[in-house]
């Protein structure tokens, strides 16, 4: 999975939002927030680091 | 609807907010080049999360607002404040000096945070507002729509510059899938 994939899904959500293919945008829009989320988990996994 | 017609208060409330998202993502990008401050894996993210609410905007500008854009911008405003939050959580020991550079005292990820939640108590506000049309065609509209997308692609081929094909480093010094390239040419 590559880290500009959600830019690269979001600029095809854009270019469909910019020609008014709104539900196309907001199915690709959601796709690339997903993979976002993906990412975050994939980066949020590790410990913290702080001692309490 | 001609070019010079001007938006109700709610399309002009969308056009600002989307003015807004564009805005910190040219200060990213400023800091990015003109101060070599490459931004992390979790930058890139947080940048994710305001194109995601900027696509919202868009759609509302566009194609007129519904309360699907609003929900799915205040959901996106929710993971991005979660990984600027989380960032804020990994810097946060005395001793640590943060990520990168300072705005005003501020980490960058820290505005991020300060971004996010601003933008859910503007979208809240939006929502208040009596929506009398927020789809607009205005020069204004145009050019910061235009704008929005430019940064798309530049925060696109951004993040494949310096990830190349793949996860990012944590902590990126250069410009890595430029090598990538540079090393698959040479062979």
């Amino acid at each position: 999975m590559y880290m500009f994939l959600p830019f690269a899904i979001a600029l095809l959500a854009a270019i469909f939002i910019w020609f008014e293919k709104r539900l196309l945008g907001l199915l690709f829009a959601l796709a690339s927030a997903l993979i976002t989320a993906a990412w975050f988990m994939h980066h949020a996994s590790d410990k913290l680091n702080i001692s309490l | 609807m001609s070019q010079f017609t001007l938006p109700s208060l709610s399309g002009i409330g969308n056009i600002a907010l989307l003015l807004v998202i564009n805005s910190l993502l040219t200060l990213a990008f400023l800091d990015q080049f003109i101060n070599h401050d490459l931004p992390c894996p979790l930058c890139i993210l947080q940048r994710m999360g305001f194109t995601l609410i900027g696509l919202m905007f868009l759609l509302n500008i566009r194609s007129g607002a519904q309360p699907t854009h609003y929900g799915f911008a205040i959901l996106f405003a929710i993971l991005g404040l979660s990984v600027s939050l989380r960032q804020v959580l990994l810097h946060v020991a005395p001793s640590d000096l943060g990520y990168g550079d300072t705005l005003f005292h501020l980490h960058f990820y820290t505005w991020a945070f300060v971004g996010f939640v601003s933008l859910m108590i503007s979208i809240a506000i939006l929502l208040i507002i009596p929506d009398c049309g927020t789809r607009s065609r205005h020069w204004l509209a145009q050019f910061v729509c235009l704008w929005f997308v430019l940064l798309l692609v530049g925060n696109m081929l951004s993040t494949l510059s310096i990830c190349g094909l793949g996860a990012c480093a944590d902590n990126p010094l250069n410009y890595a899938g430029i090598e990538q390239l540079r090393q698959w040419l040479a062979k």
